[in-house]
């Protein structure tokens, strides 16, 4: 497994360093939880009353209030209306200028029903809310992973006799953390194309998402860090770290492959039929423990072995 | 208790547990528990709204800041119980800018009623009519000058009109008059009887000329200049508005002289003060001097009126107000709105007023409860909310529910073609812990989000983890050649440190959600922190008692446990310990 080592690290290093490069270019869009901003599901009966371009136009040429740029979408089902935050009385306000807009097309289109709005979401979130909901992000990010490595570390603080070599432990929580910085910068990656082609915007619970690869992924990582130290302690007499180092990954391959299949099972079923609320909660969560999987086999050993050999 | 039997009593321990679980997890739940049981669902599911409040605070002392949110989050707490949502929750959080009230409603259905009485400050204003404002010099000086134009322009046309025609008038009347009323009809005012105009203009219609003349001189009055052609005149009686010979005309009678005549216009600008654009100026009195309102009738008409009774200074300033305003109107407004506005007879000491109205009793009522309620302590301002309707909600929790059961099954397949017998045992360990967590769902209870449902699904996911290292660990000690029951045993015990490390991890992570998330996200590291925590439990007590159970009677052959075959005679091996 080691002899293929470069190849592993070409691999990554060129997804990472895509990711890097996609989200300079293309950016995160962000959601309203994070950017500040209204969002509206309503939808229009009769149907017929409004298509997406004329809510834009109803709303993008209202003076009072004003209102800016105004996003629809057509869901199938209804609309979705991102503006800038508003007021509670701005609110109304938007509510009223969609249905008088609804209510002239109906007449001029003849329609004999009345035109009703129902509004079935309204967020609307400030833009010091946002900064602060951004900066909190980083924060979790922040404590996740130093929990993690610090727990690593801990975890693995007998190792280092076993070598008898200072901060060893040390060495498994940063190449944990590594791996965990491959695994989610990836993910991000995806997300700034997503969002870049396909408008999928960064909400509060895609940092859930995140954070949850983060806790998750390093459970493969630990297990077969957990038997490279096993194996360290039975094989003392073995000099050769490649081989204690392959084996390892050889003994906990099937179980760090069926673990992540048995998730990658559920979120498939979340996927395909939890409904649009989660899917891409789901997505993210998909891609971030695959890759995951990935690196804790292919990337996270090999690294532990280079980084041990060379001292 | 000989170890076999202990297994039995502990086997059927679980099957009691599964049993509770599926009673609690059964829609309407057992009868005997006095307490509804059901699925708390958040707001993002059951509908409802998320208010986040910012306070002003600039007007506070810093001392004082944390005393007066608590007193504003109480008032709203206060108002929020009168709306009668069930499980609403009112809570400050201070944040680096400053404290933050927030208020969540689930199952609220008129948000909108619900944001109003939130942050309802009745405002309660006095008024005093307002004086009229003296132009500036500068104002004088550009009318002036306007004026003087017009007359100019005034004088040019009645030039060259000369002796113009009837016709010609009008024509000029059309193309330059400025009193729209006429300029269309070409400046006709029709017949009117002497009295109707302003006397400057009455004197050149009725007395200064005859029938079909121009009055040679342009005429003054309030309104600007005028150019005034007399087009015909009549008597007419007004009993019956028959045209009467003007013989019969005489002071007092009823016989008057009727003139039509033409006019052109050309406006002036007033040089008086101006009329001011509100027609109510601010006193200092307003509902911060109020002690108390209350309902009370009158005495004449018997219809329900409010009192107000101000406080010492609002006496004083209510005093000041009547006493310069005698024969004048104060008016009373309420929310911006005018509610009453009498006139004053006299100064009025003592510090009480009423504000008298149409008002029905209830209104009365509602008045005064407002009034008293008063305005918060702080002024707020909703920064983010959250709105969500309940049928959103109602085809979410089904679509996540059938997601739920789809992937439970994909994963109860999966153990079961992989790991076989010891599949079978983490299925039903795993059927297990959903019974169970949706029992403490349902007893604890826990509120249940979109992310929620979505955390406790993929704990289905990550429950059997457990039980795939477990597995793997036993099927190796089985190849190393241990009996069955040894290899149950350091299955457990050496898959232990790994099953440890990787659930703390998740654990960190959930801890932080709870600890930093937003409300939503937070329910999703509630839920995700139980299901590790149960899971850790049915996983590894569950599994290995019915593993045990299973071995000690025979537990089939190597197949059934996912290797060629045993090594040693697990039977005999087993009926010796």
């Amino acid at each position: 497994m080691l002899k293929f080592r470069i190849i592993y690290y070409i691999f990554s290093s060129a997804l990472v360093l895509g990711s890097i490069v996609v989200l300079i270019l293309f950016g995160l869009n962000l959601g309203i939880d994070f950017a500040g901003g209204a969002l509206f599901e309503i939808t229009i009966t009769p149907k017929e009353a409004g298509n997406a371009a004329d809510i834009e136009r109803w709303l993008e040429t209202a003076t009072e209030p004003k209102i800016g740029e105004a996003r629809v979408q057509d869901t199938g089902t209804g609309f979705l209306i991102r503006l800038r935050a508003l007021s509670e009385k701005e609110h109304g306000d938007v509510i009223a200028l969609i249905q008088n807009g609804a209510q002239v097309y109906a007449k001029t289109a003849g329609l004999k029903e009345s035109v009703k709005i129902t509004e079935q979401r309204f967020e609307s979130v400030g833009p010091t809310i946002g900064k602060e909901l951004q900066s909190k992000a980083f924060l979790q990010l922040a404590l996740v992973l130093s929990g993690i490595m610090f727990y690593v570390a801990w975890a693995f603080r007998h190792v280092g006799k076993v070598r008898s070599q200072k901060g060893f432990a040390w060495k498994f929580a940063t190449v944990a953390i590594i791996a965990l910085i491959h695994d989610v910068s990836i993910t991000i990656g995806v997300f700034a194309v997503l969002g870049k082609f396909f408008d999928v915007e960064i909400d509060s619970s895609f940092i859930a998402a995140i954070l949850l690869v983060l806790g998750y992924s390093v459970n493969d990582t630990i297990v077969v860090f957990d038997r490279i130290r096993e194996n360290l302690i039975r094989h003392r007499f073995e000099n050769d770290l490649a081989i204690i180092v392959n084996k390892s990954v050889a003994d906990t391959m099937v179980r760090s492959l069926n673990t992540s299949l048995t998730i990658l099972l559920v979120l498939f079923a979340l996927l395909f039929f939890g409904g649009g609320a989660t899917f891409y909660f789901s997505l993210a969560l998909t891609i971030g423990i695959s890759v995951g999987t990935y690196s804790s086999i292919f990337l996270a050993s090999p690294l532990l072995y280079d980084w041990e050999r060379k001292k | 208790m000989t170890p076999s039997h202990k297994i039995r009593f502990q086997a059927l321990l679980v099957l009691a547990l599964g049993m509770f679980g599926a009673l609690f997890t059964y829609p309407k739940g057992p009868d005997w528990i006095r307490k509804e049981v059901k699925l708390h669902l958040g707001l993002d599911l059951a509908g409802g709204a998320h208010l986040e409040y910012e306070t002003d605070l600039s007007k506070i002392e810093t001392q004082d800041r944390s005393s007066a949110v608590e007193a504003t989050r109480n008032v709203i707490e206060e108002r929020v119980n009168a709306l009668g949502v069930g499980e609403a929750l009112v809570q400050t959080n201070k944040t680096k800018e400053g404290y933050r009230i927030i208020v969540e409603l689930p199952g609220v259905t008129d948000i909108k009623q619900a944001i109003e009485r939130i942050g309802d400050t009745p405002v309660l204003e006095f008024k005093e009519e307002a004086e009229p404002i003296p132009l500036t010099e500068e104002e004088k000086f550009s009318r002036a000058q306007f004026n003087k134009e017009q007359k100019v322009k005034a004088e040019n046309l009645l030039k060259e009109l000369g002796s113009a025609t009837d016709e010609k008038f009008a024509e000029k009347a059309r193309e330059f008059s400025e009193d729209l009323g006429s300029q269309e009809k070409g400046g006709d005012l029709d017949f009117v009887e002497k009295g109707v105009f302003v006397p400057e203009f009455d004197t050149v219609l009725f007395e200064k000329t005859k029938d079909n003349e121009i009055y040679g001189e342009v005429v003054e009055t309030p309104f600007g200049y005028h150019l005034i052609r007399r087009i015909e005149s009549h008597c007419k009686n007004k009993k019956d508005n028959a045209i009467a010979p003007c013989g019969d005309k005489k002071e007092g009678g009823d016989i008057v002289e009727e003139v039509r005549g033409r006019h052109i216009l050309f406006r002036t600008q007033s040089l008086d003060p101006k009329q001011p654009l509100e027609q109510w100026k601010n006193t200092q009195l307003s509902g911060e001097y109020l002690k108390r309102a209350g309902v009370q009738f009158d005495q004449n008409t018997g219809f329900p009126i409010v009192s107000l009774e101000f406080n010492t200074d609002g006496a004083r300033l209510f005093e000041e107000i009547t006493a310069r305003n005698v024969d004048k109107m104060v008016a009373i407004f309420l929310d911006g709105n005018v509610i009453s506005a009498p006139r004053v007879q006299q100064k009025i000491t003592g510090g009480s007023a009423v504000i008298t109205g149409t008002f029905t009793l209830p209104e009365a009522q509602e008045l005064a409860k407002r009034l008293n309620a008063g305005a918060l302590p702080l002024p707020i301002s909703i920064v983010s909310q959250y709105q969500v309707g309940a049928t959103l909600g109602a085809s979410a929790v089904e679509q996540s529910f059938l997601a739920g059961i789809i992937g439970m099954i994909l994963v109860v397949i999966f153990m079961i073609t992989f790991y076989r017998l010891p599949g079978i045992i983490a299925s039903v360990s795993l059927l297990i812990y959903t019974l169970i967590i949706i029992t403490l769902f349902k007893l604890i209870p826990i509120v249940l989000s979109l992310s929620g449902i979505a955390g406790f699904i993929m704990s289905i996911g990550m429950a059997v983890d457990t039980n795939v290292l477990i597995f793997e660990r036993m099927k190796e000690e089985l190849r190393a050649g241990k009996t069955l029951h040894a290899a149950i045993d350091e299955g457990f015990s050496r898959a232990w440190s790994s099953i440890r490390d990787s659930n703390i991890s998740t654990l960190i992570t959930a801890f932080v959600l709870i600890l930093l998330g937003e409300s939503l996200v937070k329910g999703f590291g509630i839920t995700l922190s139980i299901g590790v925590l149960i899971s850790m439990f049915t996983a590894i007590t569950v599994s290995k008692v019915l593993l045990k159970f299973i071995a000690r009677r025979g537990g089939g052959g190597g197949w059934a446990w996912g290797i060629e075959k045993f090594k040693v005679q697990n039977l005999s091996a087993d009926r010796q310990d």
